[in-house]
């Protein structure tokens, strides 16, 4: 062991030098000058993530506002030939037809699993039970192990001909072999992610409620009905509005279940933009309906959202 | 009993009917195994304010839920108006509670909150806004219908649960601390606004503190509770000056626990501690012989300097502490023998740490209690 002229021995604190070098580093470098910037800083990665995903918005909005010759597969001129192209025919009334389609079965979808996610979020906040509380969580959480391909294979077996449903009808002398290719196929099909998505999201507005409101509503003369209607509904409804515009954002951009369990019959939106990519070649025609179907569906969030009260949102749910 | 009792006497609605409005028989709560409620027998009479009183954890607020149908007992029985209640729920019970949280609906304005119970009872829209109006005027707060519940104060909010609860003249209004929030000088004042309340309308009200000021100030009786069970049940003035056991003892007011054997000492009875410390009392329960706990209060005993000491019930010793309350001093004397200083509230203001003093007491005052053994 030896003492430098600075009084430091040489056998210990290599870890303190090192710091001490940065440290001068840093001063030397001047870091301290962007100290007052450092939150901007660290927004950057969410700023960076923003401006990709607007930029890919720009980019669509700049393809669907040209025209597009099909056969040279050369851009034309700005124009509004691509949106005309969507409601005129020849495919004008099939692309309609598919946006109503997904647009009524997302709605259904939702309200499906807002409807059927509520109490389970109840029962999740409010039993005693901490295994069934438990139990309850990990059963939601597992349809989202598994692929959306896999899922859709899943429930083909069961409303396919062979499977579960075509047996049950059969007994009622119906024999169909089973519901494979209707809309009732494609709902039930997104109804496995969507009741437990809607569960989860709407979790929180549940475990904010206090418990004594229920039993004051209940000293009151509110029967577990009419608490429920008065009491845990409105104070849920940050909550539900929430999952409502999540679950419908996904319904409408839903592409297996319609392609798997609506056997290629009832596609969706997605189902069209990809034939247009992909077999028409045409990025112009697709951006042009990518467009349509998300104004429309931000009208809906929109609204879940202002029906929601995004007033109470803000007031953290209404417990002020 | 109530006749000593000013406040009662103001009032002309006696207590009449000898049926009680509530009853517990053999009331016993477990969670697992452990008793919220360990056999409780209680009955309480119409018109009265009744306080339970007890530290946290001692299951008076459980027995508050019980009664309201919020918690199942595991045995026993519970009697509203002579029916039993096991298969009445909640809604059906029409009892008025005031929660410790007073569970104010956020998501409504005051008139909707005081107009809920009257819309779960499918009144008339006319009806229902003369009464809120009434109720409203009643707690004195007649114009913040409109106002939400999160733009009135502590004790606005108070006034307003209190409304609620009473809107619809249940017979019955369980109050589970609510006014254990407030601070002191709020709480006072919605302590007499309840005294005064339950002298202008015809309810029985089951107030649940661990507030023995509270307690003693407000009820026509107190039911003492430990560990689930009930130790005392009695007017303000039995439990402060006849304590049951010594944890009443020590838990309502400011009492120094003497504990000794008693003797029968000539013309007066003593407490005597194994150091040889006697407390003169004025009788001893249970005979000569027997273990003892002397209660000296801390506001019914005083100080006096040795010279002046006029009579023998006292104790010398040496001012240890002294601390300034307000309307009176507080001290703490070391007595030789006595593990713990005496403590002593006196309006005394001459006497300093380290003064030779006198503690003196009557003893009339002094509250003698049988050992809880071993």
């Amino acid at each position: 062991m030896t003492v430098d002229r600075y009084g430091r021995r040489s056998d210990v604190a290599w870890g303190w030098r090192l710091l001490d070098v940065l440290i001068a580093l840093r001063r030397r470098l001047g870091v301290d000058r962007f100290e007052p910037y450092r939150p901007y800083l660290m927004l950057a990665p969410a700023l960076a993530l923003v401006t990709l995903l607007a930029g890919g918005i720009v980019y669509l909005v700049y393809l669907s506002f040209h025209s597009f010759d099909t056969f040279l597969l050369r851009q034309g001129p700005w124009s509004l030939e691509q949106y005309r192209r969507l409601v005129e025919p020849p495919s004008g009334a099939f692309n309609l037809q598919t946006l109503q389609r997904t647009l009524v079965i997302s709605v259904l979808v939702t309200v499906g699993a807002v409807t059927a996610g509520l109490p389970v979020a109840y029962f999740i906040v409010r039993t005693r039970s901490r295994t069934m509380r438990i139990v309850t969580l990990v059963l939601l959480l597992v349809p989202f192990l598994m692929g959306e391909v896999v899922r859709a294979f899943g429930w083909a077996l069961v409303l396919g001909s062979n499977g579960l449903v075509a047996w049950v009808l059969s007994w009622f002398g119906n024999d169909s072999g089973g519901i494979l290719g209707t809309p009732l196929a494609v709902w039930i099909g997104m109804m496995q992610v969507s009741i437990p998505l809607a569960t989860l999201l709407i979790l929180p507005a549940l475990t904010r409620i206090d418990p004594d409101l229920e039993r004051a509503a209940a000293t009151m003369g509110a029967p577990p009905r009419r608490v429920w209607r008065h009491v845990v509904t409105p104070l849920a409804r940050p909550g539900i509005a929430g999952a409502a515009a999540v679950v419908f954002l996904l319904s409408v951009a839903e592409y297996d279940m319609p392609a798997i369990l609506g056997l290629g019959r009832l596609p969706f939106v997605a189902n069209v933009i990809r034939s247009i990519y992909t077999l028409q070649n045409n990025l112009y025609l697709g951006s042009a309906f990518s467009l349509v179907l998300m104004a429309i569906s931000t009208v809906f969030v929109v609204a879940a959202v202002a029906a929601g009260g995004i007033r109470r949102l803000r007031d953290g749910g209404g417990d002020g | 009993m109530g006749a000593s009792d000013p406040r009662r006497d103001a009032a002309p609605a006696a207590v009449a009917s000898d049926r009680p409005i509530v009853e517990l028989v053999g009331a016993v709560k477990r969670y697992g195994e452990v008793a919220a409620i360990a056999g409780v027998d209680l009955q309480i009479r119409p018109r009265e304010l009744f306080t339970l009183l007890g530290p946290s954890g001692s299951g008076k607020t459980t027995i508050l839920r019980a009664i309201a149908g919020l918690v199942d007992l595991t045995e026993g029985r519970i009697l509203i108006d002579g029916r039993d209640m096991a298969d009445v729920p909640t809604f059906e019970r029409n009892i008025g509670m005031v929660f410790q949280s007073l569970a104010l609906f956020p998501h409504m304005s005051v008139f909707d909150n005081i107009a809920f119970p009257l819309r779960m009872r499918r009144r008339g829209r006319a009806e229902i806004a003369r009464r809120v109006q009434e109720v409203l005027d009643m707690v004195r707060l007649p114009d913040i219908g409109r106002r939400r519940v999160h733009e009135l104060s502590g004790g606005q909010q108070q006034r307003v649960a209190l409304a609620r609860a009473l809107v619809y003249d249940p017979k019955l209004l369980l109050l589970d601390e609510p006014l254990g929030a407030l601070d002191k000088r709020l709480r006072e004042e919605m302590q007499l606004e309840l005294v005064r309340l339950h002298g202008e309308i015809d309810v029985t009200i089951i107030n649940v503190t661990h507030d023995q000021v509270e307690a003693l100030m407000l009820s026509d009786r107190i039911g003492v509770m430990e560990e689930g069970r009930l130790v005392q049940v009695g007017t303000p003035e039995e439990i402060y000056r006849r304590p049951a056991t010594r944890f009443v003892a020590e838990f309502v007011g400011r009492a120094n626990l003497i504990d000794g054997v008693g003797e029968d000492g000539g013309d007066r009875c003593r407490v005597v501690t194994p150091s040889g410390v006697a407390v003169t009392v004025a009788d001893l329960p249970g005979g000569p012989g027997a273990e003892y706990t002397a209660a000296l209060r801390a506001e019914l005993i005083d100080l006096r300097r040795p010279d002046e000491a006029s009579w023998p019930h006292r104790l010398e010793g040496t001012v240890a502490l002294r601390v300034f309350e307000g309307e009176s001093l507080y001290y703490e004397v070391s007595v030789p023998g006595l593990e713990r200083p005496l403590r002593v509230a006196s309006r005394r203001r001459d006497l300093a740490v380290g003064d030779p003093v006198a503690v003196e007491w009557d003893p009339e005052e002094v509250a003698v209690v049988a050992a809880d053994g071993p």
